[in-house]
């Protein structure tokens, strides 16, 4: 079991608190939908570019990391700089 | 951080999908100037490219990550050459389509206006907030454990100034597009910020600019604030907030009573939720420290392995590649 798993399984007020905050997310949308579907229509497209945009960050991320490299790194196989 | 992007583009499919009424271009009597503006904003174009976008985008980024697990196990030149090339091939999907993402689905809210800057005002967004929960992530798993002896001071200085320079990035962008459009003058472009600086729109206006770019610059310009964790989560959090109201401004919903808020509030704290909870299932499929991985501090330079430095290697290269990287 990796650090990752350990944090997801252990019994932590986290997860509980990210599934009740996911709930109350549906919530909004039931109560938007019926009853303000204007502002659930231009709620819902900020959360998602927001989301969309914060998970491109990370494949950027990596990506710059990949093809650049830290800067004055040495070498991986032959510790050059 | 990349299980947020399907997440986030499930949420923005339901808003393009479903509710047509977000862009006054549906209306079929609203006339937009300009055959080609006319011919790019029909509304199944419209749909058919915001699935390519988040398709070309997503794929490619999943599949980085995947060659980037598999680079942890194996550190060798082949499966660097893989990373390498999803890495080159995102990058380059990304910056050719992501200007035009904030085109359709932001700057289409208002047909008229344009602003050449648009796409790189919105990229110096998207990388500050998401540098903001990167940071905010690291700090929480130090916290927590597992990267108590991984995330050094050292780190989060440099994560500090990365931070600050992008703010600053932020500010220069957010400076220019306003100040070239208050310059000019012209019709077709002021009508975009006298409605957001007029009313109570102007306080919005003016805590984003403190938000996005005055807090983090006055905050994180002595050093030791940028190696103290406490300072930098609560720096991380004022951009991450800011960032939410920067595109709020952007997208300027129009005011239909106080139930909005209300809806605004629960939606964003569910999506804040959902985007936890993918975050916290992508940490279970792969070691937050890989075992087999070169350090961070250190690079694969292929100029230093063209020829007989690497001889032994290039077999195990791919043959397209001619045996260099």
């Amino acid at each position: 079991m990796n650090g990752g798993e350990q944090l997801w399984k252990a019994p932590s007020g986290s997860r509980q608190a990210a599934l009740a905050l996911a709930l109350v997310g549906v919530a909004g949308l039931v109560l938007g939908v019926l009853f303000a579907p204007d502002a659930a229509a231009v709620y819902l497209l900020l959360v998602g570019f927001f989301g969309v945009c914060l998970g491109l960050a990370g494949a950027l991320v990596i990506a710059l990391q990949q093809v650049t490299g830290p800067p004055g790194a040495p070498c991986v196989a032959c510790r050059r700089p | 951080m990349i299980s947020l992007a399907p997440a986030g583009a499930l949420l923005l499919l339901i808003a393009l999908f479903a509710f047509p009424g977000l862009y006054p271009w549906n209306d079929p009597h609203v006339h937009l100037h300009g055959d080609l503006k006319h011919a790019w904003l029909q509304r199944p174009f419209f749909l058919g490219r915001a699935v390519a976008y988040l398709a070309i985008w997503i794929l490619p980024a999943l599949a980085l990550v995947r060659a980037a697990r598999r680079q942890g196990e194996d550190p060798g030149p082949k499966r660097t050459v893989a990373t390498r090339r999803w890495s080159a091939l995102f990058l380059v999907l990304f910056g050719a389509t992501f200007w035009l993402a904030c085109y359709d689905w932001l700057m289409s809210r208002e047909p008229d206006w344009v602003s050449a800057i648009y796409g790189l005002y919105n990229f110096a967004g998207l990388f500050t907030s998401g540098l903001a929960v990167f940071i905010l992530a690291a700090l929480w798993l130090r916290r927590l454990g597992p990267y108590r002896d991984v995330v050094t001071g050292e780190h989060l200085h440099d994560l500090g100034k990365l931070l600050f320079a992008m703010c600053v990035f932020w500010l220069y962008l957010w400076f220019c597009q306003y100040m070239l459009i208050w310059f000019v003058n012209i019709p077709e472009e002021t009508p975009h910020y006298v409605r957001r600086m007029h009313g109570h729109w102007a306080t919005w206006f003016h805590v984003n600019v403190a938000l996005n770019g005055v807090i983090p610059f006055f905050v994180l310009l002595p050093r030791s604030f940028k190696r103290n964790p406490k300072v930098l989560a609560n720096v991380c959090a004022v951009v991450l907030v800011g960032h939410w109201l920067d595109l709020f401004l952007m997208i300027f919903p129009e005011e239909h009573g106080a139930f909005d808020a209300v809806v605004a509030v629960l939606l964003t704290l569910g999506a804040a939720g959902l985007d936890f909870l993918a975050f916290c299932r992508a940490l279970t499929r792969a070691p937050l420290v890989p075992d087999g991985a070169a350090s961070p501090a250190e690079h694969w330079h292929p100029a230093h392995h063209d020829g007989e430095l690497f001889g032994a290697q290039r077999h195990a290269l791919p043959r397209s590649t001619g045996g260099r990287l």
